[in-house]
């Protein structure tokens, strides 16, 4: 045997050893992050499925002028430093008066007071406070946060959180580049899954499958994913620490490209309506939201913000000179100038979650997801498989996948259960759903160590899981009251998907609950007559 | 809307390409026979057609460039991962 043969296997070797190690270890929770991160992707979607409501575009059919002049009255002078408008997931326009403050936890913050306003121009509710924590309380994005607030921290407090998931893309990364670099065969084997005797595919032909048609994905979501969590839990305080010398205000002017010290003379600002509609007829479309600076000054300005369209991934920034109603400019979302950064930094987002082409894309985003939460399963799975051949019949990590891959998603199905119910008891949402999500985790765990048959355990977590999701959709129509007639009629796609979608995932659950079952009846039925030996399965 | 329904015909010409690519795939054929060696006739094509073919898939990104078309630029490279995965799953004729 040569050296260059010797040098080669023994790349191969440490290259295996990284790809098997940083998946092992990490792969679970690796798991967590692409599955939580699937359903991120619809989070605006799981937002108008769960109040039954679909987006009515407030900002073109209210007289927001009228509005923000007659709420400026009421608020103090302070909060008229900057004012953002958007649309809540329940037919309502969110008005937030807020200047800019450090919040306990000492990061820059919003502060200021929120009004929810109705299409009639009726104030419904009106809450002071940290933006932050405002958002936090919002009964109506309760689910939707709470799920992507799994996938963005995993509920761990801030900045552990974002460490923990940036740590992960970058084994996701790991995991992508040393399995494509180990893999002699890549493109002949890549239609290729081998069957065992029992015709059931072979693990790591199904890994390796997925994997080679996912890996270009993978390593752009990886690396995509990393640099969000380690730009927001390092990054950006490191920046104001080193060129601002702590002074986040500063670093957040220079960023936004905003200039410090502007003019406060009073001056009445143009009408607000008249420049949203200007900026809807260049852009052909409906902001997402809009931000008002320094309102009824010299100085005023509008920035209306709209989400990728017409072909463009990044995101669109239309800037008006509010004091005599002129466009200014396209504004890049870093500085004042386009740059590369600007540009790239633009694209990130809409890369990640796939929103740059509305449901289409993210219905394309979510199935990437899946493909690599299938590279993870089966990795873990191969990994149990080979591993757990001569071991007792607790079969420890074989019950931990079970546990994860089957308990993550029941328990994100339980904290949706929990929302719906505590809305219609009148409880705390906010509270309610991650309570109804950690309840679940704890009665699964507690099934996972009391069922001493993984199969048993594994059948019984996809009856549920199908259950849930067969329910989730009754639930929401006695809570609103809003059918799929109704849906179709009102064109509510996002309602609809979602409840498509539970209806698909439950099927698809029963189908495999029911495969199961006649697996099992095939292997007693067998076993006696014709006992097959591990050795014999692994050939 | 219109930049969506452009990328739709790609898309498909890549699943149909897929599907060709996977039904000549030879290591899947290989493996196939095992479970039924005496399966009907293959549909065989040479190395150098499926080659060509392989490569028409790079095609799209041509006039999806173009067309300046880039969600459905990355759309398309989307799409084809995953169909490429799902026909990849799909079970061999002969087991």
């Amino acid at each position: 045997m040569t050296d260059k043969t010797l040098n080669t296997r023994s790349k191969s070797k440490a290259l295996l050893s990284l790809h098997s190690w940083s998946g092992i270890v990490l792969g679970m929770l690796l798991f967590a992050v692409i599955f939580t991160g699937s359903v991120a992707v619809v989070s605006d979607e799981i937002g108008e499925w769960s109040n039954s409501n679909a987006h009515q575009q407030l900002m073109l059919s209210s007289n927001m002028d009228a509005t923000i002049k007659h709420l400026a009255k009421r608020t103090p002078a302070e909060y008229l430093d900057e004012i953002t408008v958007y649309e809540s997931h329940r037919q309502q326009l969110v008005y937030f008066f807020h200047t800019h403050r450090q919040n306990p936890s000492g990061a820059m913050d919003d502060y200021g007071i929120q009004y929810l306003v109705t299409p009639d121009g009726e104030i419904a509710q009106q809450k002071e406070g940290f933006g932050s924590d405002i958002y936090a309380e919002d009964d109506a994005n309760a689910l939707s946060r709470f799920l992507v607030a799994i996938h963005t921290e995993l509920h761990i407090p801030a900045p552990w959180g974002l460490i923990l998931t940036g740590i992960l893309g970058l084994a996701m990364l790991i995991a992508a580049v040393s399995g494509f670099m180990m893999h002699r065969h890549l493109f002949t084997d890549i239609f290729t899954i081998r069957k065992q005797r029992d015709g059931q595919a072979l693990k790591r032909d199904s890994h390796t499958v997925a994997g080679t048609w996912s890996i270009p994905f993978a390593i752009l979501l990886a690396f995509t994913g990393s640099f969000f969590s380690f730009a927001t839990a390092f990054g950006l305080p490191a920046m104001a620490v080193v060129a601002f010398g702590g002074d986040q205000e500063a670093m957040m002017h220079t960023l936004v490209g905003e200039a410090e010290n502007q003019s406060k003379a009073p001056q009445e600002s143009v009408n607000l309506d008249m420049m949203i509609a200007d900026s809807v007829e260049r852009q052909s479309s409906v902001p997402s939201f809009i931000t008002l600076s320094h309102w009824g000054t010299e100085s005023a300005s509008l920035l209306v913000f709209f989400m990728p369209d017409k072909g463009n991934v990044g995101y669109e920034q239309l800037v008006y000179n509010a004091s005599n109603g002129d466009f200014v400019e396209y504004k890049p979302l870093v500085g004042t100038v386009p740059s590369a950064g600007s540009a790239i930094l633009s694209l990130i987002y809409p890369i990640h979650f796939g929103t740059f082409a509305g449901l289409f894309s993210k219905i394309i985003w979510i199935s990437l997801g899946v493909a690599a939460c299938y590279v993870t399963v089966t990795g873990l799975q191969l990994y149990a498989y080979r591993n757990e051949k001569h071991e007792s019949s607790w079969r420890w990590f074989s019950r931990f996948n079970v546990w994860g891959f089957f308990g993550l998603p029941l328990c994100s199905l339980s904290s949706a259960v929990g929302f719906f119910i505590s809305g219609a008891a009148g409880a705390n949402q906010s509270y309610w759903t991650p309570m109804a999500f950690i309840i679940a985790a704890a009665l699964i765990s507690l099934l996972s160590v009391s069922i001493r048959n993984v199969l048993t355990l594994k059948q019984l977590l996809l009856s549920a899981n199908g259950v849930f999701c067969l329910a989730l959709p009754i639930f929401r129509f006695s809570h609103s009251d809003v059918g799929p007639i109704y849906a179709i009629q009102h064109n509510m796609h996002a309602l609809m998907f979602v409840d498509l979608s539970l209806i698909a995932m439950a099927t698809w659950c029963f189908y495999c609950v029911f495969k199961g079952e006649k697996f099992r009846q095939t292997q007693s039925t067998q076993q006696p007559a014709m006992p097959v030996s591990t050795r014999e399965i692994a050939k | 809307m219109n930049h969506l329904i452009m990328t739709l015909p790609f898309i498909l010409f890549a699943g149909m390409i897929l599907l060709i690519l996977m039904n000549t795939d030879p290591r899947r054929q290989q493996a196939a026979r095992k479970f039924a060696p005496k399966s009907s006739t293959r549909l065989t094509l040479s190395s150098a057609i499926r080659k060509g073919l392989a490569l028409s898939l790079l095609l799209p990104f041509i006039p999806l460039a173009l067309m300046n078309n880039y969600a459905g630029i990355l759309m398309y490279a989307g799409a084809l991962t995953v169909i490429g995965w799902l026909i990849a799953e799909l079970p061999s004729k002969a087991s």
